[in-house]
């Protein structure tokens, strides 16, 4: 009876074991992920900037596409959604496919680093990587960011790898994954000076370990706050320094700096006396030298190879699109074109979000969950400086610092501050684990607050993500994203059109203006007759024309005066955004109450605020305009019972606050 | 694909992967898996049609069925909830193995994704817009075959087509195996239209054939590699038409880039010299039925191959359900395993066999008889079409037809089967009955169905010939060459055909199915007349009434009528005297139950009507109390059930 018993007893325990295992929890992860990641894909109204990278792919499938214009960033994603359009047909949920794919992958990095992460940490990291809210948000963005991300994240791996044990195709695939980020876009200069200051930090650690009697590791706070404390330090410094100089100006700045470091690092070296059985943890020279000189021969040759490939759409086409952003060949283009648009850019001053601290406050507003746990992580970075730790440090603070300091701000840009700060938060998992599983109420109370703190990320993940996505009240939103009445006025003129077409023989003449033209660019596609049009004070031809339907920005309205007569008018929000003080205009302490019932409710159910004082108030506005339809297709409209009404688009009624 | 979709694909899939728990028969973990799309949809629709039968085709039925079969068939995976464990154990395992490991995993799960892409892009081209608002078609598949298709689709969506008729021929049974139809339409509800419902189930159980095949094939061939060949010989037949039509015609004519707008299909000329098409142009995707067909005809094999020692009899029970229910889904399928089971029983003579016969003849023959058209089609001949069409009847010229139509496929299919263990020997010689059949008889009303046995054939005897070239590849030097040859000449037509089709503007394509005044006349009669409305429309191959609403017609395409053994030719000159106004047309409309009248461009085109006709018409049903209903973009619709 008692063997039966513990017999069952096992077997019960054998199943929880097969259920709470690694395993089992990672295939629930991937079913999560996908689910987030994919569910409602094409939904939301596509942002300015999807549009135009659907736009292009398209083109690119087509044969249309001119080539690299840093403008619109690299060619990459065209070639790969211009595939997926081809398996998949081209609609908006196949726009978006290539995002939600990379940012489905990016859930996997962590399993690449489980033995530096510990198992608990792997799936912590995971979790936090497959909810996070702004993580899902721009896996289910079509910009190019998710892409750009999971060739960053390969580049950390490989970089590591390189370090810790070299192999003869490390080059190969660093190279390459570089060549394949260049081709994605200009961020890759900020990669590389990130990464190239930290093995600068490496070599100069290294050195330092080698300096007899005085080795690294007998000062351990300076071995572990070498990289994290005084190269973030001097980072923060010197790009305070180069400021947005832009041009030749930054490159002599940045270059000064690292040759000062530089020097530093031989000088050690040369001065100092070697104990001869030293073996640091790493060694840059060593692993520069692993890979024999024929393999670096190689790894160069596949990287140009690669590079021509992507600059040239595919050895097809050698001549750039000859615009003023990219003027040149198409490898010229590749090669200069970026970094000189991205230096202009740099020099304009901000685009996006002027703030220095929009990255941390935005974290804070979405991920201070992940940012609570990361600072265990930091902790335990801390107590073990490991190669691996100081890395994934470097690249989270280095990331952060460096993105704040550069011109354009955009909340797109986060999720490459975000992911090495879930990396952090998984080496946290693991220290919390490690301190509690001994005692088993320990274990419960952390299980039980792991449990609430996750069930809390998912609730914002999916207020953030399938609650009215798009809305300008959740600060992901960026100025460019659209109103769901362009999608209602969309299916209206498609619909309308072939009503109008098998009535009478033609196509409706549907004119927008180039300013509220996008994402119509998109939307519109199939329509069979241009719907481009430039209306301005001196060229109001279109307008003589009298158009069907027009779509006018509010500055433009009072070119339409002469249409009154003929046209029903309707009031249009084109695109919708909300840029708040995050400190709601705080003044004073007796302004701390409103300051946090006003976070508090955004956190809780997304209401705006309205700034305590100043202006402008910090409500939702919108980009609005009117649309003008001929009285004789509205009415036809709505004899034929096709007038669907879309300036009444439910979202929209509140009008131009949210407030 | 909307979620509610994604929710019943994924529940088809664990019904039928929970069903193959119900038997002790020892399939892998991922056998499972792919086995129970197949068998999944099987079931749902068996279900789901006979709720609908009883309530009415909505997602409420949907949810039911799935709900029922879910909760019946989780009771079989929790009792054997250990070998369930195993299996995802031994998967996980498994992966971890070399590709050309035999119980590696990778291979099937290769194919399944690499199918289901060119599946998706061959599908995803199927039909696209224009710009007056109708629709273009990117294949002669779906410009011809599937008007019928959606036509029986739309009926079970659109018109309640319970208890079932043939929708393109008012008032008569329907002798057709409507079942992947009726799968499709069960999307329907769901929120796709019956288009994506049509691309959407095709994409379901199109992906799962090359790993189903695989897994068939591998039992009887020595290696993964083999099976590969197998698979491909088989999906890229098609015969050695290309080498003189491509290589010597077409390429020269117009350089390489012809490759990139291929002009014409290699396998299949229209019935002249090459009369077995592609397998996967010419009947996989055409042909519906053989989207299940196909698959469940492997899954028996397999399931009866793995019982043949261990005899369980609860697995013979199962795979006799199986076939019992196959004549609704494929007939030609249900045959071929009833042809080929008897043989294997009467060459063992077991009574363990009656366990298999009973459900399958049960199930199966009252389907059967209900089935059976009315009008006999079959009829005697001798070597099918020599003698016919440009064929003479004399030895050279049969050599040459089965040269050009199948290449080397039959002496290497001979060869394989005389050199492969007694055992299989066994197994594999009833397959011969499909080479013969087509040149003995017509079953099947048309001549051109014969080539139907011929590519189940092709389709049994595909790992034979995969393991003789497998054989000849393994041995390396000049016999490796000589394979290499070998399978590309057995490829290349196929591979050529099946190219052709994932280009969307090939040929004469994309062509315009329907017009945007098409769209808005079904969207009309969609919304406004009553599901079991009887319209007279034209008898053309493609018109709104049926593509779009299901509704009950007349008289459909003649050809596919005579398919189904239906006299066309009355109901064509039936049509033309109601659409000329001749005497004794109301009689006529009375007769088939007609509700509406449509008068479009198809009608004056096909009924050659003169200008300014629908006036005349239109007085003429007017006066007798006909209702104009819809008048609008070359459209006139006339509800004529007040006539008198």
């Amino acid at each position: 009876m008692i063997t039966q018993r513990s017999e069952r007893l096992k077997t019960a325990t054998q199943q929880v074991k097969r259920v709470t295992s690694p395993l089992s929890i990672i295939v629930i992860l991937v079913i999560v992920a996908l689910t987030l990641r994919l569910l409602s894909l094409g939904e939301r109204p596509f942002h300015h900037d999807e549009s135009l990278d659907a736009w292009f792919s398209l083109r690119f499938l087509n044969g249309e596409y001119n080539g690299y214009d840093p403008v619109y960033h690299g060619p990459l994603r065209f070639y790969l959604t211009a595939a997926i359009f081809w398996v998949f047909g081209v609609a908006d949920i196949t726009a978006r496919l290539l995002a939600a794919i990379a940012g489905f992958i990016l859930v996997f990095a962590p399993l690449l680093w489980r033995k530096h992460l510990g198992i608990v940490g792997t799936i912590g990291a995971m979790t936090l990587i497959s909810v996070s809210p702004t993580m899902v948000y721009f896996s289910r963005f079509g910009r190019e960011d998710s892409l750009f991300l999971l060739l960053t994240t390969s580049f950390v791996i490989l970089f590591i790898a390189f370090l810790v044990n070299p192999q003869g195709w490390h080059p190969t695939a660093l190279l390459t994954t570089i060549v394949l980020s260049m081709a994605i876009k200009e961020s890759i200069l900020l990669v590389i000076f990130l990464f190239g200051v930290l093995t600068l930090f490496l070599a100069l650690q290294e050195s330092l370990s080698r300096i007899k009697q005085g080795t690294l590791e007998r000062f351990p706070l300076l071995s572990s706050l070498l990289i994290s404390g005084i190269g973030l330090l001097s980072l923060t410094l010197i790009l305070i320094w180069v400021g947005d100089s832009g041009g030749n100006e930054t490159i002599i700045k940045i270059a000064c700096y690292c040759g000062l470091l530089l020097l530093v690092i031989v000088g050690i070296r040369v001065f100092s006396t070697t104990e001869k059985d030293h073996q640091p943890e790493i060694s840059i020279i060593k692993s520069l030298r692993e890979p024999n000189l024929k393999q670096w021969s190689i790894s160069l040759v596949i990287a140009s190879i690669t590079f021509i490939a992507l600059f040239s759409q595919l050895f097809t086409n050698f001549s750039g699109p000859n615009t003023t952003s990219a003027p040149y060949g198409a490898l010229r283009n590749g090669l200069t074109a970026g970094f000189q648009y991205w230096s202009n850019q740099q020099s304009t001053g901000a685009r996006g979000d002027s703030r220095w601290h929009y990255y941390l406050s935005m974290l804070i507003a979405y991920e201070w969950v992940i940012l609570f746990i990361a600072l265990f992580g930091i902790w335990k970075i801390i107590q073990q400086p490991t190669l691996f730790n100081q890395t994934i440090m470097w690249w989270a603070l280095g990331g952060l610092i460096v993105y704040s300091w550069a011109a354009e701000r955009m909340p797109w840009l986060i999720i490459h501050i975000l992911l090495p700060i879930i990396i952090i938060a998984g080496l946290g998992i693991q220290h919390i684990w490690e301190t509690v599983s001994t005692q088993k109420k320990r274990k419960q109370i952390a299980c039980s607050v792991a449990l609430v703190l996750l069930i809390f990320v998912a609730f914002q993940s999916i207020k953030t993500n399938f609650d009215g996505p798009g809305e300008p009240n959740e600060l992901l939103v960026q100025a460019g994203q659209a109103t769901p009445e362009v999608i209602a006025w969309t299916n209206q003129i498609h619909e309308l059109n072939r009503v109008f077409y098998a009535e009478n023989g033609k196509h409706l003449s549907v004119q927008i203006d180039s300013d509220i033209y996008w994402p119509y660019g998109w939307y519109l596609r199939d329509f069979p007759t241009s719907t481009y049009a430039t209306i301005t004070t001196g060229n109001t031809a279109t307008l003589a024309a009298s158009p069907d339907i027009i779509f006018l920005p509010q500055w433009d309205r009072n070119l339409a005066q002469n249409l009154v007569d003929d046209y029903a008018i309707f009031p249009y929000n084109h695109r919708w955004w909300w840029v708040p003080q995050y400190d709601a205009g705080f003044s004073s302490i007796a302004d701390t109450q409103t300051l946090l019932i006003n976070w508090g409710q955004w956190i809780w159910n997304r209401t705006p605020w309205q700034n305590i004082q100043g202006s402008p108030d910090g409500c939702p506005s919108a980009l609005a305009g009117n649309v003008y339809m001929k009285e004789s297709v509205l009415s036809m409209a709505q004899k034929k019972e096709v007038w669907n009404s879309p300036h009444l688009t439910p979202s929209l009624i509140q009008g131009g606050s949210l407030c | 694909m909307n979620l509610l979709t994604a929710v019943f694909i994924c529940s088809i899939v664990l019904i039928g992967f929970t069903t193959t728990y119900s038997i002790q028969s020892r399939l892998p973990f991922e056998e499972r898996l792919i086995f129970g799309v197949v068998l999944g949809v099987i079931e749902v629709s068996i279900l789901g049609f006979l709720l609908s039968w009883a309530f009415s085709v909505s997602r409420t039925t949907i949810f039911m069925t799935v709900g029922i079969l879910l909760t019946v068939n989780s009771i079989f995976a929790l009792r054997r909830r250990s070998v369930l464990i195993a299996d995802y154990e031994s998967l996980l395992i498994r992966c971890k193995r070399k590709w050309n490991d035999p119980l590696s995993p990778k291979v099937p799960i290769f194919l399944l994704v690499s199918s289901n892409l060119l599946t998706t892009r061959i599908m995803q081209i199927a039909y696209d817009g224009t710009d007056s608002g109708g629709v273009a078609v990117s294949h002669l598949s779906v410009y011809g075959d599937w008007s019928a298709h959606l036509a029986y689709a739309a009926s079970f969506a659109y018109s309640d087509n319970f208890p079932p008729e043939l929708p393109t021929a008012a008032g008569e049974s329907f002798s057709y195996h409507f079942g992947i139809d009726w799968f499709s339409a069960m999307f329907v509800p769901l929120g796709l239209d019956i288009f994506s419902a049509m691309q959407i189930s095709t994409v379901l159980l199109g992906s799962v054939l090359p790993p189903i095949l695989y897994f068939g094939y591998k039992r009887f061939v020595s290696n993964n590699r083999a099976a590969v060949f197998a698979l491909l010989i088989f999906l890229l037949s098609g015969g050695t038409a290309a080498f003189f039509r491509f290589l010597f015609e077409d390429l020269p004519k117009e350089g390489p880039s012809i490759l990139l707008n291929l002009p014409r299909s290699y396998a299949f000329d229209g019935f002249d010299r090459n009369w077995v098409d592609n397998a996967v142009t010419g009947f996989l995707y055409p042909q519906r039925p053989t989207l299940i067909g196909f698959s469940a005809l492997v899954i028996v094999i397999v399931l009866l191959w793995e019982n043949r020692k261990i005899k369980i009899s609860s697995t013979y029970v199962f795979a006799g359900i199986l076939v019992g229910a196959l004549p609704v889904f494929h007939i030609f399928s249900f045959g071929a395993l009833l042809l080929l089971s008897t043989f294997w029983a009467l060459t063992s003579m077991k009574k363990y066999w009656l366990h298999f016969f009973t459900p399958a003849l049960l199930l199966g023959v009252p389907v059967l008889v209900w089935q059976w058209p009315d009008r006999d089609g079959r009829s005697w001949h001798q070597l099918w079409v020599l003698g016919k069409s440009s064929w003479n009847l004399n030895v050279i010229d049969f050599l040459w037809f089965w040269l050009l139509n199948t290449g080397l496929v039959i002496p290497i299919a001979a060869l394989g089967i005389v050199r492969s263990s007694r055992e299989i020997k066994r197994f594999a010689i009833p397959i011969f009955a499909f080479l013969i059949i087509p040149n003995i008889a017509i079953w099947h009303f048309w001549i051109g169905n014969n080539a139907k046995y011929v590519i189940l054939f092709l389709l049994l005897s595909a790992p034979f010939i995969g393991e003789q070239v497998e054989l000849l590849f393994k041995s390396g030097g000049l016999r490796k060459s000589l394979s290499v040859a070998l399978l590309i000449s057995l490829l290349f037509t196929g591979t050529l055909d099946v190219w052709r089709a994932m280009d969307k503007t090939t040929g004469p394509y994309p062509v315009e199915y329907l017009t945007g005044s098409d769209v808005l006349v079904g969207e009309w009669i969609l919304k406004n007349t009553p599901s079991d409305a009887t319209f007279a429309s034209a008898n053309t191959n493609t018109h709104p009434v049926r593509v779009l609403t299901g509704r009950s017609v007349v008289s459909g395409s003649p050809g596919r009528l005579n398919d189904l053994g239906i006299n066309w030719y009355s109901r064509d000159q039936d049509l033309r005297s109601i659409y000329q106004l001749q005497e004794g047309y109301g009689q006529l409309l009375a007769r088939y139950q007609v509700t509406h009248v449509v008068l479009g461009p198809l009608e004056k085109l096909h009924y050659g009507l003169p200008p300014n006709y629908e006036l005349q018409i239109g007085e003429e049903l007017i006066l007798h109390g006909a209702q104009l209903v819809y008048d609008r973009a070359n459209y006139q619709v006339y509800d004529v059930q007040d006539m008198q």
